[in-house]
């Protein structure tokens, strides 16, 4: 399941409207520090969480599907969107009182950390391509897509519309008149060479180098050739307006006008900057440069927003709502609804910023395209996903320039290349394995938090002079979220504890205050009748809340044990019609009524989305 | 009012952990932004959605430069890992974006570098830009090659 929300709601707005001046690094120090233990829920949160909030943002492990733990980085609104509004669990924060060089020393650490891993991973999917590539050339079958050159199409038996040639022309341009005409000829000459030439290392299987040549190579010939976006890499308000009904996009309000003329410039001086450039990995870079200039001129002169699709080729997609599932699709369409908000807003607050980085067109990118998948999905269609901000990035495969480049790869053993590529790979994959195994009590989400926050200083001297004490991983059952909290409050400096309810408690809270009384409590105390809940299948079948009370809890326990073995006798006999869905519910629900026998409780219901079960891309 | 600390205590937790291996409701969702190699595991935003982007891309900057620069990383893996850094708060041209100077010019100025650090730095530099090493090295404001990385 997936919280459809969370993907694009939480955060984007204030990314934007708050980007920092050029503050410099140590003009403000990342305060606050605090410990968040998250309360369990069912599901795989059925043990309770722990994070560590610094500053602005939120780290916290997970244990993936492979098994490995994860550093996960999120910024606080959404953490908290996320962990206590969608899946309804309460968050205890502990505040630490700590030093503000020393929360920089620990926010640095963390940032380290999580860089570090995103570069592990990194490599772990430049190893894969490397066999990919390898296994391709071997074969002689199609090369794998290079990132970016799908952004514009090649323009080989295709007509090109005139006003795109104009586009493309008046970037040719551009790039003559800094130059030189002959320029981007003498350059695809160059790499054409350099292709002839390339060779691997005894025992090297990195292509890396290889794509980037056939990368850069692609980006000038678009310049040459005045080749036009490709039709699937952009986001036009008009097809939106098509798709759902609406009224016709919004001329570009007067004020807009200057601004977009400002990132078409932009764009010019960053691909001359870019071709003069000796960066390694400027290829992305240029396409991307290329296809937003064209996009930008096309966006002018029709006089409303286009912009590339920013999503990667391998984005998830979720699944429509089911037709039949009338609750589903009014949340699809609400969700619609709420990202045209939010792309107005951004839209909107990019008038009023005063200076523009390329972070300020990649927010309106992602918004755009964002919204046009809330609008798929809201009329029947697969939904792409995506976590975290995205460089457009459109692939296409192209062709060996064989004629022009006889590779001396061909000279290479491609067979032994590629089973050493798959080996490197394996064992790349290998070591994050081994360094990231999930294990109960030694290696969790509490274990590691522990672990990565003392080693931001040199020693233990260093640790408890910081914190005000030490804490040890693991020790005395501190791999239990719960009980690390506890010690976090006995043993380290705090300044203050707080405590955010979780949606539903939160909502009933509020509820108390404006509608207070004994037929409202009991309503709400039950699932059937509840006003601020609706049940999912994937919370189990159960009856009464057992969150919000502690003496009858055991009771509701009983109760709800009873309401699930009731809904698994009826499940039996239904299992053939509805695919055993209820059966399954009503096991679910005598699971986790077990807790509260014993005044345990950990299901508290969620409000993720149903029907959104993802399909791997 | 809340039932944080149950009475069951540390027997139903732990086995309610072993049910739960700190995974949460969407990790399918999570888990398949990395094997991409274009996002983040980070569901809000590599660079975080909140108030300060361009700290938060400078901060991460910084972190990996000192880092970088004090172990015995193959030439190349400083660009490289800015490259990623920077894709992963949706910067293409980090080439030219002031950030990046910034974050490296704090790397000079801190002093948490040796001077074998410092002289990697420079050679690590060396391909790019001559205004974002000058910028790096000397602190210059002015943008670097071009608008600045403005868009």
């Amino acid at each position: 399941m997936i919280p459809l929300l969370s993907w694009w709601l939480p955060g984007l707005l204030p990314g934007l409207l708050l980007l920092s001046p050029r503050d410099g690094i140590d003009t403000e120090p990342p305060a606050p520090l605090a410990f968040i233990h998250v309360e369990a829920n069912v599901g795989g949160a059925s043990g309770g969480h722990m994070a560590l909030r610094i500053g602005d943002f939120v780290y916290h492990f997970q244990q993936t599907d492979a098994s490995l733990l994860e550093l996960i980085r999120d910024d606080w609104n959404g953490f908290r969107g996320d962990y206590a509004g969608l899946q309804n669990r309460s968050l205890h924060i502990v505040y630490l009182d700590v030093a503000p060089r020393d929360i920089d020393r620990i926010a640095r650490r963390f940032s380290l950390a999580w860089v570090d891993q995103q570069i592990d991973l990194d490599r772990v999917v430049r190893r894969r391509d490397d066999v990919r590539w390898l296994e391709a050339l071997r074969d002689g079958t199609p090369l794998p897509p290079l990132r970016g050159a799908g952004l514009l199409a090649p323009t080989t038996g295709c007509t090109v519309d005139a006003t795109d040639l104009t586009d493309a022309t008046a970037l040719q341009d551009t790039v003559a008149a800094a130059l030189g005409s002959d320029f981007v000829r003498d350059e695809i000459g160059r790499l054409d060479r350099a292709l002839a030439e390339f060779e691997l290392a005894p025992d090297s299987t990195d292509l890396a180098p290889l794509r980037e040549l056939l990368s850069l190579r692609e980006a000038l010939h678009s310049i040459d050739e005045r080749r036009p976006l490709a039709k699937n890499a952009i986001v036009d308000e008009l097809d939106r307006a098509g798709r759902t009904g609406l009224l016709p996009p919004r001329n570009f309000a007067a004020s807009e006008r200057p601004l977009v003329a400002h990132f078409i410039d932009a764009q010019r001086v960053t691909i001359v900057a870019l071709l003069r450039s000796r960066r390694p990995d400027r290829a992305l870079a240029l396409h991307v440069a290329i296809a937003r200039h064209h996009v930008l001129s096309r966006s002018s002169r029709l006089d409303r927003w286009i912009t590339l699709d920013p999503f990667p080729d391998d984005a998830r997609c979720a699944a429509p709502p089911d037709p039949d599932d009338r609750l589903a699709k009014r949340r699809a369409a609400a969700e619609a609804a709420t990202a045209a908000d939010v792309a107005d807003q951004v839209r909107a607050t990019l008038l009023v910023r005063a200076t523009h980085d390329e972070t300020s067109l990649a927010a309106l990118e992602a918004v755009m395209a964002r919204r046009r998948e809330a609008d798929r999905r809201a009329s029947g269609e697969p939904m792409r996903l995506h976590c975290g901000r995205m460089v457009p990035s459109r692939g296409r495969s192209v062709e060996w320039p064989i004629d022009r480049a006889p590779c001396r790869l061909d000279s290479a053993n491609l067979t032994d290349r590629a089973a050493a590529a798959l080996a490197s790979w394996q064992a790349s994959f290998g070591t994050i394995e081994s360094r990231c195994a999930y294990s109960l009590t030694g290696h969790n989400c509490v274990t590691e938090l522990v672990r990565l926050m003392n080693s931001s200083f040199r020693d233990e001297d260093a640790v408890v002079g910081a914190l005000g004490g030490r804490l040890e991983p693991g020790e005395n059952l501190a791999f239990i979220p719960f009980l690390l909290h506890d010690q976090v409050v006995a043993n380290l400096r705090i300044t203050r504890q707080e405590t955010h309810l979780s949606r539903r408690l939160d909502s009933l809270a509020r509820l108390g205050q404006s509608a207070p009384g004994l037929l409202i409590a009991l309503r709400e105390s039950m699932t059937l009748s509840s006003t601020l809940y609706q049940p999912h299948a994937s919370d189990g079948e159960f009856l009464l809340f057992t969150d919000d009370v502690v003496l009858t809890r055991p009771l509701c326990g009983v109760i709800n044990l009873a309401y699930a073995t009731g809904q698994g006798i009826v499940g039996v006999f239904t299992a053939a019609f509805d695919d055993g869905r209820r059966l399954r519910g009503a096991l679910h629900g005598a699971i986790f009524s077990l807790p509260e026998l014993v005044f345990g409780n950990v299901r508290k219901g969620t409000y993720l989305e149903e029907g959104a079960g993802a399909e791997g891309a | 009012m809340t039932s944080r600390k149950p009475f069951a205590g540390s027997l139903l937790a732990a086995t309610l952990l072993a049910f739960a291996g700190c995974s949460t409701f969407d990790s399918d969702l999570r888990n398949s932004s990395d094997s991409s190699g274009s996002g983040s595991g980070s569901r809000s935003s590599g660079s975080g959605g909140g108030a300060h982007v361009s700290q938060s891309y400078q901060r991460d900057v910084y972190s990996f430069a000192v880092a970088c620069l004090g172990r015995d990383e193959p030439a190349g893996e400083l660009v490289r890992g800015v490259g990623l850094i920077a894709e992963l708060h949706g910067i293409s041209d980090w080439e030219s974006a002031p950030d990046t100077s910034a974050a490296l010019h704090a790397v000079v100025l801190t002093g948490e570098l040796d001077e074998r650090g410092i002289a990697r730095l420079r050679d690590e530099l060396a391909p790019l830009a001559p205004g974002l090493i000058a910028n790096a090295f000397e602190g210059r404001v002015n943008p670097v090659g071009n608008a600045g990385g403005r868009n």
